[in-house]
């Protein structure tokens, strides 16, 4: 047999496949450097999206009915961030700027769980879910509220010592807030989330309650540990510790949100733990913003006595955004009758470096609202800022690390709960089309803290189930390709 | 039938638990007509035992000949106790425990520094077997007090506070300091020393790092941890619970094997809370387990820093709970400040006795005294009668426990607890079987019972006639009997059999 015959076939199907692929592929991002931190492939490759999915990612020719030249951009999966507070069309733009495509609110969370889906399905210009709040079925516990805007009124308006966060319940009152907790869990919350800083009088029974459920339900915890004891200046090893023993004597999934602003000088000791205990076969796991200041609630028992010998900050290291103005025991006194956000410099850089270098450690903003354009810059930069400044300028990880702790690994902490997950923080063939585009030698976030309405550099596409909601730098008007990422009622 | 085919059938019988009758005198120790109680071998039958060269030769159930008899008539025979807990393991205590049914004594929360010296201390004069883990404290005192002899540690250990807490328990942790204590303990265990023993609610210096640095040695040496919680108390935030989370964080992060010493008094009103936490540890694959005292009453130093700040309100009690044993007064605010200057042990009457039940009761929590010296004849009793007490008061008068389940959590719990804590040399203890040790305890279970009090704490343990350590009577009717050390050290073996 000669040879020709062979190469005609291949010759005659090679037209086939590209007459069939110009008919087929909705977007083609052609050119770019593929990053996929599910299978490590780093090579130049043609992506091909057809409805909500990645259908072919191929060193060959493709054509579709959009075709994007992206050469000499990154193209990987769409961030995922696991600790997002503005859950709300316009935080939403900030964050898809930022190349974020599913925001979860894992800390906090929500209750009850069925309205605020449904709220959110009204403007989800990214994916979104969230876990049932210890915090709001504490609030309807006491209070009695049933809405999400009542929950919310009493989280904010209730002076400094309510009953939901300094009221303590004894053991045999706990079967009402468990109950409430377990029907946000039935309504398709994600996990449980806790912000026991928040809740001082939740004592270690009821705590260990909320983690009792959590394993029965098979649904990891994600946790802002309880602050400090007062007897214990500084950061105390006993709040991560409370949580170690929770999740080993239990057996629930733990997530230690935010381990910068909850260690400081001791969260790299407190990583390390967390890490043993996790290569001991704990399923524990944690995250980091890329910033050396936190933000909270100036009202919130956070700042109950104390807080300056914890925290290793006086007033002049709080920063009220409003007027951008440093504190002082009288500004202090005022605002925190009034309420709001505040910004607090706390964290050492040291503390900020070992945890975004650490490979194990996710990524995840704890972005708050943006306000009349003040607050905390993270959830406007923090994607970029970790892409380009500890990335390209300082060094302190490889890019492809930085995916992995940006997208893949926040996807598989979440896959226990919804198996969905498996095709999201990955390019490939299958998965879906939640990605983003950036220049390495551009992106970089610019929102600071004086000035945080700033959008980042350098990211010029970003798309959401196979609909760019970021196009050459620019948000896209009129799209919500956004989908809920909600546990499967059982 | 050929001498080959006669010491086959001979083995035979032996295996299935008849022997021929041999010549008077074959055995140096028999143990005739008991009720031969082993929960490690599921053995509660009549039998005798014969014992040979410091071990059980053969348990048969046919009568034995010896150079010597023990009538066991109407009397149990078990594996001597294997008490885990005791500050006590000295020639005082040791006459003491002995008349209690104990026959291996631990000292593995306190430990020890220079842990050479402390087993030379015994070695050849001792009644039971006896060992130690590496203190903490005494590392601490080692370190910060300068103590280089067990003399010079026990003495700076039992001081008075004077004007102010002493550095080697109220001075924080410095790299250095941390960096010599872990010398020290290590040391310690390549000496011998069975574990990592501390108390930290009397080391209030020692930071959660420092703390957590012992479990990184206990993970390594591959030893047990012996814990003592920072945090007591009926509070229900800075109290037990966290106390007991705090070791348990530790042992998940290092997966160091880890005991929980006397939960009655560090788990106070959250015993059960805490004992479900250690079983949820150990079906996590964790070895960790806890042990109890069978009193309502706790003691220590009154001029420790489980004194400090606001123990009233942290405990849960006020100064007429606190008993001065010299005198048997309770305190008042001013004899209770000057007695802290002073320094001494004092009782605390803090528990209630249906906790203490519970953990008795619990499967798997193992009984131990935390026996404590007498000083003039005073001081708690749980170093006299802790053993009989669970067996008259909690087996035969409440029925707490049952006795085969009492027995197995004072001889074979803690010696698989100390031999995966690294005590390797335990092994042939804690079991009534052909080969093991024979330590053996002869009691009688319709009067076995405690005697010793709050009031009066010398009066030892009735209803026990005999005890034999390592194949030599040392109680016989009930009496020490003189001129005997047949007691051996336990050290530590590497790697711990698994």
């Amino acid at each position: 047999m000669t040879r020709w015959p062979c190469s005609l076939l291949a010759a005659v199907a090679s037209v086939i496949v590209r007459q069939a692929a110009a008919q087929q592929y909705d977007i083609v991002l052609r050119g770019g450097r593929v990053m996929d931190p599910a299978t490590g492939l780093d090579a130049v490759r043609n992506v091909a999206i057809r409805g909500d999915r990645v259908v072919a990612v191929t060193a060959g020719a493709l054509t579709g009915k959009t075709v994007v030249d992206v050469t000499g951009m990154v193209v990987a999966p769409g961030f995922i961030d696991l600790h997002a507070h503005g859950q709300n069309l316009s935080d939403s733009r900030w964050q898809a700027l930022d190349g974020v495509t599913t925001a979860l609110e894992m800390e906090s969370g929500a209750w009850p769980i069925a309205e605020w889906y449904e709220n959110r399905a009204r403007e989800g210009l990214l994916n979104f879910g969230a876990t049932v709040g210890h915090i709001p079925a504490r609030i309807g516990h006491f209070s009695n509220a049933t809405k999400l805007a009542e929950v919310r009124a009493a989280r904010v308006n209730s002076g400094l010592t309510p009953d939901w966060s300094h009221k303590r319940l004894a053991p045999n009152e706990l079967d009402g807030l468990i109950a409430n907790v377990k029907r946000g869990l039935d309504e398709g919350g994600l996990g449980v989330g806790l912000g026991i800083t928040y809740t001082p009088a939740a004592s270690p029974n009821e705590i260990h309650r909320v983690f009792e459920l959590a394993a029965a339900e098979r649904v990891p915890v994600y946790v802002h540990t309880r602050s400090s004891p007062v007897n214990e200046p500084g950061v105390s090893l006993l709040p991560v510790q409370e949580m170690l023993a929770d999740a080993l004597v239990t057996g629930a999934a733990l997530h230690v949100v935010h381990l910068g602003s909850t260690g400081l000088q001791q969260a790299p000791l407190l990583a390390r733990m967390i890490e043993a205990a996790r290569k001991r076969g704990l399923d524990v796991t944690t995250e980091v913003y890329p910033y050396t200041a936190g933000s909270t609630l100036i009202q919130s028992a956070l700042f109950d006595e104390g807080w300056k010998e914890r925290l290793g900050i006086d007033y002049g290291g709080l920063q009220w955004p409003a007027t951008n103005e440093r504190l002082t025991a009288e500004t202090f006194a005022k605002y925190r009758k009034e309420g709001g956000w505040v910004i607090l410099h706390m964290i050492p850089e040291a503390t900020v470096d070992a945890l975004v270098g650490h490979p194990g450690i996710m990524i995840a903003s704890d972005g708050v609202p943006i306000i009349n354009n003040r607050g905390h810059p993270r959830g406007v930069g923090t994607y970029a800022r970790v892409l380009g400044r500890y990335v390209r300028e300082r060094k302190i990880l490889g890019l492809m690390d930085a995916l992995r702790k940006m997208a893949y690994l926040p996807a598989e902490r979440v896959r226990g709960v919804v198996p969905a997950m498996a095709r999201k923080g990955r390019v490939s063939v299958g998965a879906d089309a939640d990605l983003v585009v950036f220049d390495p030698e551009r992106v970089i976030d610019r929102a600071t803290f004086d000035n945080p309405a700033q959008a980042s550099a350098g990211i010029p596409h970003v798309l959401v189930n196979g609909v760019f909601v970021v196009r050459d730098g620019k948000l896209v008007d009129g799209v919500l390709p956004g989908q809920p990422v909600r546990r499967a009622s059982r | 039938m050929s001498s080959h085919r006669l010491t086959l059938l001979c083995s035979l019988s032996a295996l299935v638990g008849c022997t021929t009758t041999p010549a008077p005198g074959d055995y140096d120790l028999v143990i005739a007509n008991g009720r031969v109680i082993d929960p490690a071998s599921d053995r509660d039958a009549p039998g005798h035992l014969g014992i040979r060269g410091g071990t059980i030769a053969v348990i048969s159930e046919r009568p034995l000949a010896g150079k010597d008899t023990i009538d066991a008539t109407g009397l149990v025979v078990t594996a001597g106790f294997v008490d885990l807990h005791s500050h006590s393991v000295g020639a005082d205590g040791q006459k003491w425990q002995v008349r209690d049914g104990v026959t291996t004594s631990l000292e593995l929360e306190e430990g020890s520094y220079p842990v050479a010296e402390w087993y030379a201390r015994l070695e050849g004069k001792s009644l039971i077997n006896f060992g130690v883990s590496a203190g903490h404290i005494p590392a601490r005192i080692a370190v910060i007090g300068g103590a280089k002899t067990l003399d010079e540690a026990e003495r700076i250990r039992g001081a008075g506070e004077g004007r102010s807490p002493p550095e080697w328990s109220h001075g924080p942790t410095t790299p250095e300091r941390l960096a010599a204590i872990t010398r020290v303990i290590e040391a310690g265990i390549d000496a011998g020393a069975i574990g990592v023993g501390f108390e930290v609610n009397e080391s209030p210096g020692a930071s959660r790092e420092e703390i957590l640095e012992l479990f990184r040695i206990a993970a390594r040496k591959r030893v047990a941890i012996y814990a003592h919680p920072r945090l007591m108390g009926v509070d229900p935030i800075t109290g037990s619970m966290a106390g007991a989370q705090e070791i348990l964080a530790n042992a998940a992060a290092t997966g160091a094997t880890t005991h929980f010493v006397h939960l009655g008094s560090s788990g106070n009103i959250y015993a059960r809370a805490i004992v479900e936490m250690i079983e949820g540890a150990r079906r996590a694959n964790l070895d960790v387990t806890g042990e109890v005292y069978p009193y309502t009453a706790a003691s220590t130093g009154i001029q420790t820093g489980f004194f400090d700040g606001d123990w009233q309100g942290r405990i849960g009690i006020t100064y007429a709970d606190v008993e001065w044993p010299a005198t048997g007064e309770r305190l008042t605010a001013a004899s209770f400040a000057k007695f802290r200057r002073q320094g001494g042990a004092v009782i605390i009457h803090a528990m209630k006795d249906e906790n203490v039940e519970l953990l008795i009761a619990r499967p798997g929590v193992i009984i131990a005294s935390d026996a404590m010296p007498l000083p003039n004849g005073k001081g708690h009793p749980r170093g006299v009668g802790t053993f009989a007490r669970v067996l008259g008061r909690y087996v035969r008068e409440k029925q707490t426990v049952d006795l085969v389940t009492a027995i197995r959590k004072m001889t074979i719990l803690p010696v698989e607890r100390a031999q995966r804590g690294g005590a390797g040399s335990l092994s042939r203890k804690g079991r009534v079987v052909v080969g093991a040790d024979a330590d053996l305890t002869v009691f009688d279970p319709a009067t076995v019972v405690d005697r010793a009090t709050f009031d009066n704490p010398e009066q030892p343990s009735a209803g026990i006639p005999f005890v034999v350590v390592n194949g030599t009577v040392v109680v016989r009717h009930g009496e020490l009997v003189p001129g005997v050390a047949p007691g051996r050290p336990i050290k530590r073996t590497y790697p711990p059999p698994t």
